[in-house]
């Protein structure tokens, strides 16, 4: 049968599927329905990624300063590149890698890093943009986490969701949230807009003001654990967080009465540790005292974000040697004067205008990518990989379940396995050897990670996962020490600023990411996320006497731009939705994300706005 | 339309029977499972690969006729390039696909081979594939809802041959000169088809289905959409809950969507494909302008319904656009799926 097995690549879901070859160049992605992950749905991405194979927008030679060039070539000034920036020291070079590599890609990037180039600056952006949420809930729940499987959603009675977009970062998961409340679970939905599709299925949908989950979470978690309504001074703090005291009571009893209480987010609408930390308390609140389950289920934002993190793909943390996270290597703060990045077109998480600056500051960027992205554009040196469904491999699943990716067409054009190419690179570095060959990365990654000691590759096969990987060891140096939130924020609206700004994931959040632009109906689906717009409320509309596609004047204290509008009865009328993938507007109008020093992760605040007709 | 010819099978005989059609076509394609589990309608080599116990599968065996994705043609560089079209004169055989199936293969034919444009790559391969379906003798999938749109628990129309289970005998039912074709070639293990097992079979279809969920909601919602007497409120409900993910399009044996693309191969050569597509998508009506006669999700989710549902295309179709296999319940990420969608029409009456 020309059907293959292997693991959707893009979000943290792992929806399994078929990919079978067509037309000889052609791939056509079908939904597994007996795998623990996917139940036969898939999102569009997932429909559609059957389409990465054989697109035109792939990259298939190698090139230097943007002209074609030889693999020869390529590897020769990429490593001359490579060795004039160490000869600044090992700290001046850092490696940037996709949260889509497979495990095995994965663990030859940090040979590649650890071994060969020996830099501490190694780290994934999937991991940055995780790593808020899971840190919050580690440091609550005081042990690694993994996320049970998500089909068990179903099992709960009570499932709190939070921030409806979850249905465009997560959408396998909200699919059993649909599932479950469709068979009588009830759902309360917490966001700071009103989805009209969980609308229509919760329960109970708890509107806050933007900047306000933490607060709201905290008063939650108060109401739960003393089982008693709030004072006088959390009542004043519900009010700020907009929420009405019955819609809180309901809220509270809910979580109380729950039997099965699932808790779902995607950790791209978590950034903030405290939050995540808030959700974990709860669980373990109800758990004991009387659930019989209390669960968490976040869903992480790329296909192998844990994997990619088991195989060491992450900043080194020991004494002296301080690795840099992704944020703070593409911030240009970190004095790196040489990048490597692979797999991942980092211009989706910073902007343009960074990714630019960036550049400037930069000796020699590298990439090593499977499609054409602006990161790429402005490389020194392009190598091409192969891609999904070129190369065989594993991927770790949101459960800790691993499961095969498979490979049903050889790499096209002069595209190269990434395993091959860093051994290239090591050869030409400093005559090294790395391995190439998928056995030999696998025997080793049993050997170097203790918690895939006793995985059986040679038994993985799409049948079974061969293995549920237990989480890393248990680093976790801190227990239960995530401060609480004491004070309410003030986002500062005023008289002259009556509006707030959040910057949000949206059904166009990944617009810009270069698999998303190659694949056809992918590519259509998402012309109009690519220039900038902001989201209102029709009514908000109407008063500032403009309609749906003329532009207003948006302003903040750090900036102001003429932008768009989109109407959408879901955005309250006092908030402007700017939608994520526009970091460049992002940054000029909510100022530089904070980065979180823990974790590495970095995200916008909700800020003040005006808005005013242009002119 | 009654038969042409009905006869009797031991029910035991019936994997010699798929092993002898195997010799019937160039390519059987039947219902195979994959290693982890799950059933395709695919090419069968061996007939221990197909199942035989089985619902339905995800993906329709309508694939076999209108692919999710085929070549139109490729032109190679050169001078003066070469324009191939890959066409082939293999015959094909659809082996077990399920009555609803039958009749979504009816309304695809009419819709490539009887308007005004005839569809080349639907009608070759169209006039060499044979049908041998087998007919439900139980409930094929807790969401398949055939009685409600009269196409089973078995097949009138549509098939060249129907195997119905009674007990344990199949009445092989003949409806086309090449079903009879078939036939001869199994003559050896054919029997006579008394008035018993004829009616037997009659008697436990009715009695299926009568067990067959019967709501309503099929007629309500047909006549209600074709009346426009559902409200926005209705469409906007729907459309806010769709996750635009086309599945329920890309499962549907009945949706006939496509669009066409060209690509370039890293050897120079374009090829054109065509590929299934879903009207669940903004951008499968967006103009070259920019406009989008249906940019909201609801204005999609209305017209999804109407075509499938409006008495009016039903007249110029032939049959209303849902034969019940129940697959987009299955892969609703939103749990919109018809049956969702009927039911909240009915309830808004
Ligand atoms: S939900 Fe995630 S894993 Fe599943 S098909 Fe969509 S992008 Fe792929
Ligand atoms: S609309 Fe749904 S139930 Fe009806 S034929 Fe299509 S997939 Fe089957
Ligand atoms: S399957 Fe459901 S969610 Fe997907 S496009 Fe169809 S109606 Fe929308």
């Amino acid at each position: 049968m020309g059907k293959s097995f292997t693991i959707c690549p893009y979000c943290g879901c792992g929806c399994g599927m078929y990919l079978e070859l067509v037309a000889g160049h052609m791939g056509v992605a079908m939904p597994s329905q007996v795998q623990s992950m996917g139940a036969g749905r898939l999102c569009l991405r997932g429909w559609q990624a059957g389409s990465l194979i054989g697109s035109a927008a792939r990259l298939m030679r190698p090139q230097i300063a943007r002209e074609e060039a030889s693999w020869e070539e390529a590897i020769q000034t990429a490593s001359g590149g490579i060795k004039s920036v160490l000869d600044r020291g090992r700290h001046a070079l850092g490696v940037l890698c996709g949260g889509h590599l497979t495990n095995e890609e994965a663990f030859a990037c940090r040979l590649y890093a650890h071994d060969i180039l020996r830099t501490p600056h190694l780290d994934s952006c999937a991991r940055a943009v995780d790593a808020g949420s899971i840190w919050g809930l580690e440091h609550s729940l005081c042990t690694p986490y993994r996320s049970p499987p998500l089909a068990q959603i179903t099992r709960s009675d009570v499932i709190v969701c939070l921030n409806s977009n979850i249905r465009w970062d997560a959408p396998q998961a909200a699919g059993y949230v649909v599932e479950a409340a469709g068979a009588g679970s009830k759902l309360v939905v917490i966001d700071e807009v009103v989805d009209e599709g969980l609308g229509d299925l919760a329960a109970l949908y708890i509107l806050h003001k933007p900047g306000f989950r933490g607060v709201l979470l905290h008063l939650l978690v108060e109401a739960v654990a003393g089982g008693r309504r709030l004072d006088a001074e959390e009542q004043s703090a519900l009010q700020q967080a907009g929420v009405e005291t019955e819609a809180f009571h309901q809220l509270s009893s809910l979580v109380q009465d729950a039997k099965r209480l699932a808790v779902v987010f995607s950790t791209t609408a978590l950034q903030i540790p405290q939050e995540a930390a808030y959700l974990a308390e709860l669980t373990i609140l109800r758990q004991a005292s009387g659930a019989e389950v209390a669960q968490v289920f976040a869903v992480r934002s790329d296909c192998n974000s844990i994997g990619v993190v088991d195989m060491g793909v992450a900043p080194v943390r020991n004494g002296e040697a301080r690795g840099l996270g992704a944020f703070e290597m593409l911030s240009g703060n970190g004095g790196l004067q040489g990048l490597i990045v692979v797999a991942e077109a980092v211009e989706q998480f910073v902007g343009q205008q960074q990714l630019r600056r960036l550049r400037e500051q930069l000796q020699f960027l590298l990439y090593i990518g499977s499609f054409d992205s602006a990161t790429a554009e402005l490389a020194d040196v392009v190598l091409p990989m192969a891609g999904w469904g070129e190369c065989e491999g594993s991927f770790t699943c949101h459960d800790g379940s691993i499961w095969p990716v498979c490979r049903v067409i050889s790499p096209a054009g002069q595209r190269r396995p990434l395993a091959q190419i860093l051994n290239d690179l090591s050869n030409a570095h400093n005559g090294s050897v790395l391995p190439t060959d998928t056995s030999t990365l696998r025997a080793q990654i049993s050997r170097q990670v203790p918690s895939y000691r006793s995985v059986d590759w040679a038994g993985l096969s799409c049948t079974q996962p061969s293995a549920t990987v237990p989480s890393r060891d248990n680093d976790i140096d801190v227990v239960n020490t995530v401060a609480p939130i004491r004070e309410w924020p003030d986002i500062g609206v005023n008289g002259q600023r009556p509006y707030v700004l959040v910057v949000r994931r949206h059904e166009g959040s990944w617009a810009f990411d270069p698999r998303v632009r190659a694949a056809h109906i992918l590519a259509r689906e998402h012309t109009d996320q690519r220039s900038p717009f902001v989201i209102i409320n029709p009514r908000t509309c109407q008063q500032l006497g403009t309609r749906e596609g003329h532009s207003v004047m948006v302003s903040t204290a750090f900036g102001s731009q003429l932008l768009p509008v989109k109407c959408q009865a879901a955005v309250p009328q006092d908030v402007v939705v700017l939608p994520w993938q526009f970091r460049d507007v992002a940054h000029s109008l909510a100022g530089r994300p904070r980065v979180d020093d823990r974790t590495g992760s970095a995200y916008h605040q909700p800020v003040a706005a005006a808005l005013e007709l242009p002119g | 339309m009654p038969p042409l010819a009905t006869y009797s099978l031991p029910a035991d005989k019936l994997e010699e029977v798929a092993d002898r059609l195997l010799t019937c076509a160039d390519r059987v394609i039947g219902p195979v499972r994959t290693p982890p589990g799950d059933l395709f309608f695919d090419v069968v080599r061996s007939v221990n690969e197909i199942e035989l116990q089985y619902g339905n599968s995800l993906l329709p065996p309508t694939t076999a006729l209108f692919p999710m994705a085929e070549e139109i043609f490729s032109v190679v560089g050169g001078t003066p390039p070469v324009i191939r079209a890959p066409r082939s004169d293999a015959s094909c055989l659809l082996f077990g696909i399920r009555p609803c199936d039958v009749a979504a293969i009816q309304r695809l034919d009419h819709f490539f081979l009887d308007g005004e444009f005839k569809d080349d790559l639907y009608a070759a391969r169209r006039s060499r594939t044979a049908i041998v379906a087998v007919a439900c003798s139980q409930k094929a999938d807790a969401r398949c809802f055939c009685s409600c749109c009269d196409t089973g628990p078995f097949a009138k129309t549509g098939y060249d041959l129907q195997l119905s289970l009674v007990d344990d005998t199949y009445l092989v039912e003949v409806g086309t000169e090449q079903g009879r074709r078939l036939a001869q070639r199994l003559s050896d293990l054919l029997g006579v088809a008394d008035d018993d097992l004829i009616l037997e079979r009659e008697r436990r279809a009715q009695e299926l289905f009568t067990e067959l969920e019967q709501k309503g909601n099929m007629p309500s919602a047909i006549r209600r959409i074709t009346g426009e007497a559902v409200s926005q409120a209705v469409w906007e409900r729907i459309g806010g809950r769709c996750m635009g993910c086309g599945g329920c399009s890309f499962v549907c044996p009945v949706c006939s969507c496509f669009y066409v693309i060209d690509q370039t191969l890293p050897d120079g050569t374009v090829q054109r494909i065509r590929a299934q597509d879903s009207c669940r998508l903004a951008g499968y009506t967006r103009e070259a302008s920019g406009h989008n006669p249906r940019a909201l999700p609801s204005q999609r989710a209305a017209r999804y319904s109407y075509h499938k549902l409006s008495y009016r295309y039903i007249e110029r179709e032939g049959t209303q656009g849902c034969v019940g296999c129940g697959r987009c319940v299955t892969v609703c990420l939103g749990g919109v799926h018809m049956p969702a969608v009927t039911e909240m029409i009915r309830r808004e009456a």
